[in-house]
């Protein structure tokens, strides 16, 4: 199969409780981008912006595309504001490929952007919820929390999987994070400080769920064609995959199963002709640990309640046979909604031109990113490469 | 002081494709008959007391009237507590139907001594105000309290204002929930307070909740209501909500519990839902476990409480 698109810069800012207001994190992200690329390249020349943004608070929901657009210093692009909750910025990078893809675009530039901690304790805990089921699962008392925390008792349950895989999944990514210097936590836990952690929403404690961050990141993507007049060492894109499901899980056949992770899943290896094998590492959304288990089996890369007993192995630890969320996940690193799908981008970006530092997989080649709105209602999945088509 | 049931009969409505929209006057006995069922339910009684409930629900057959007539509920002192010598032994709340434009005067309730009676008013097919009226009279303030959501006239006399502890300070709070509004909200009713699903009699299958539409053949012109179990209903899933897990609208509940429990029940072949269970001393839920379900009040919105079905354990702890 042949490439897509090409990332040729991507930027980062640190995730956390920022200073920072939108603007300056938008241009911070964008700034690093552009500076990433080799060869340079004139923000006049992007063609088309994508903005990943939950709009959290109610930060400039309306025409916020724009607004990035002026701050990536690109004022004249096509800009358009992308929103699937968690997986804004999976879904952004969807799109500015299809744009190159269609020739609509030879230079796109995707910016995800959330700025989660300028507002209250309770106004943050109402726009947490806006994704969420408001018909049934948030009028029960529900935020996300809750609705993984039932998800996650079904499954200890039905595969008779203790805490400690929960546990496993907490202490690999704060492990990982912990060598992220753009990580909203950059230390470690130990098993025994994930299960003795006040509950948050049992099974799941306060390690088990992801922080609320500030945070932005930046690809600058060109066509597969364009990728060489940039740098010598495009990460190419070859396989886009993206579904949704119904929005409440109680709607759903079996609710500890992400149909939509599934089939963006078989989608993106369709598309990109290559077995889940080849993958030297993959990207996976874990806002709350459960949600990494549920994602190695519904992507495929092991049986129904196989997850755990992966995890527990050690195979998905950095030096693991199947490296997970190198970058700390959404678990360490942080999870600024709109931001995220684009940083696991990133990640890949730093990761394939050998650029990630201490925390480097060893002769990446390929990768995967996982992206998830909500309880799994959306999901889009992406695989990368370097080698030439 | 009355407590405003807007829109609990409200006018016959089409919808976009043409269906005609559920009949008014099922759900003006169903709001007043929760609200009654939830002041029940959630109160908290004072010190020293205890609260005991029976009844029956009765819908007035045509008039717009509906209401709860005839539900007592009787607050004693709980055994072995010394009795108190100035203070009342008996709450007295008249339903006041004489503010309802005259509808269904003759069938004013006026309670007797040690209970509360209740009811719901309607002005009939032009108005698009019903409301539940009670007057208590002769309760201090902490004996208010026992009755929940229902302000009293007393209280709006003496004070001008809910009193705190009644709930009502909640109703009135700016909501930084989800919005979900009334009209979606009084929507959502069958579903939420009778499990009414619909089967499609076209492919056979039964959908759960109300949509409108068979999820598996798309039809939409051979779907019939179907009332769903509402008791011993299999446990899926159980997660219990922790203080800052929950949505803001439960904040004060968090704040005087700790905590929820809440639940995916089965109530079928393709049908379940999410359920916050009854809380207290009441038993535990776990999964594999069959749980009752009874209609409770849950959260404020727009100015008023919202009702829906709870999970009931079974297991009562020892």
């Amino acid at each position: 199969m042949g490439h897509r698109a090409a990332v040729v810069g991507a930027g980062h800012t640190r995730f956390g409780v920022l200073p920072d207001g939108p603007r300056a994190l938008l241009r911070t992200a964008v700034d690093a981008a552009f500076a990433s690329v080799d060869r340079g390249l004139d923000r006049g020349s992007v063609d088309a912006l994508f903005l990943a943004s939950l709009g959290f608070g109610g930060w400039q929901i309306g025409n916020a595309a724009a607004l990035a657009a002026e701050e990536a210093g690109a004022p004249g692009a096509r800009a358009v504001h992308v929103e699937n909750a968690c997986a804004s910025g999976g879904f952004a990078i969807h799109a500015a490929v299809d744009a190159i893809a269609s020739g609509g675009a030879e230079v796109a530039l995707v910016v995800g952007l959330e700025k989660m901690n300028d507002v209250t304790n309770a106004r943050r805990r109402y726009w947490l919820g806006v994704s969420g089921d408001t018909e049934w699962e948030r009028p029960a008392g529900l935020t996300f929390a809750g609705v993984y925390g039932l998800i996650a008792s079904r499954y200890l349950a039905l595969h008779r999987v203790g805490p400690e895989a929960l546990a496993e999944v907490a202490v690999k990514n704060h492990a990982n994070g912990a060598l992220n210097p753009n990580a909203h936590f950059q230390k470690t836990v130990d098993r025994a400080a994930v299960l003795g952690a006040p509950r948050v929403a049992d099974p799941l404690g306060l390690y088990d769920c992801c922080p609320v961050s500030d945070g932005a990141a930046a690809l600058v993507i060109t066509s597969p064609e364009a990728a060489r007049r940039y740098t010598d060492a495009p990460v190419y894109i070859d396989g886009l995959g993206a579904a949704s499901d119904v929005l409440a899980v109680q709607e759903r056949e079996e609710p500890t199963q992400f149909g939509a992770t599934r089939r963006a899943g078989d989608a993106a290896f369709r598309a990109a002709g290559v077995d889940r094998g080849a993958m030297s590492f993959l990207e996976l959304h874990d806002c709350f640990t459960i949600a990494e288990l549920l994602a190695l089996e519904d992507l495929g890369f092991c049986a129904r309640g196989g997850a755990g007993p992966l995890t527990l192995s050690g195979a998905t630890r950095r030096g693991g046979r199947l490296p997970v969320n190198p970058d700390g996940g959404l678990k360490s690193k942080g999870h600024p909604i709109g931001a995220t799908g684009v940083s696991q981008a990133y990640e890949v970006f730093v990761q394939l031109r050998g650029a990630a530092g201490a925390r480097q997989v060893e002769n990446a080649t390929r990768a995967l990113t996982h992206n998830v709105g909500g309880a799994g209602a959306t999901a889009a999945v992406t695989i990368f490469s370097t080698e030439e088509a | 002081m009355t407590v405003p049931m807007r829109a609990a009969v409200y006018r016959p409505l089409r919808r976009s494709d043409g269906r005609a929209a559920r009949g008014p006057d099922e759900d003006a006995f169903t709001l007043a008959a929760a609200a009654i069922e939830a002041v029940v339910a959630d109160s908290s009684p004072a010190d020293g007391w205890e609260i005991v409930a029976s009844g029956a629900a009765v819908q007035v057959p045509d008039t717009l009237f509906a209401g709860l007539l005839g539900t007592t509920v009787r607050v004693r002192r709980a055994p072995d507590t010394p009795p108190e010598p100035s203070g009342p032994t008996t709450l007295f709340v008249a339903v006041d139907l004489a503010e309802t434009n005259g509808v269904a005067e003759d069938r004013a309730v006026v309670a007797r001594g040690d209970a509360i009676v209740a009811g719901a008013g309607g002005n009939g097919p032009t108005g698009d105000a019903d409301r539940l009226i009670a007057a208590v009279s002769g309760v201090s303030p902490a004996e208010v309290a026992l009755l929940g959501g229902v302000a009293t006239r007393a209280d709006s006399e003496r004070a001008g204002s809910p009193p705190a502890g009644t709930g009502t300070d909640d109703r009135s709070r700016v909501s930084e929930g989800a919005l979900l509004p009334r009209a979606r909200y009084l929507e959502g009713i069958p579903s939420h307070w009778r499990f009414e699903g619909e089967r499609c009699e076209a492919c056979g299958r039964v959908g759960f909740p109300i949509r409108g539409r068979c999820r598996n053949c798309g039809r939409a012109d051979r779907l019939v209501r179907e009332r769903l179990p509402r008791a011993q209903l299999p446990v899926l899933a159980v997660t219990r909500i922790g203080p800052g897990a929950q949505p803001t609208e439960f904040d004060t509940q968090v704040e005087r519990s700790g905590g929820y429990p809440v639940v995916l029940v089965e109530l079928g072949p393709n049908a379940r839902a999410t359920l916050q269970g009854t809380d207290g001393d009441r038993g535990t839920f776990a999964i594999g476990d069959r749980v009752n379900t009874a209609l409770r009040r849950t959260y404020a919105m727009e100015g008023e409480w919202r009702y829906a079905r709870k999970a009931v354990a079974t297991n009562p702890r020892t």
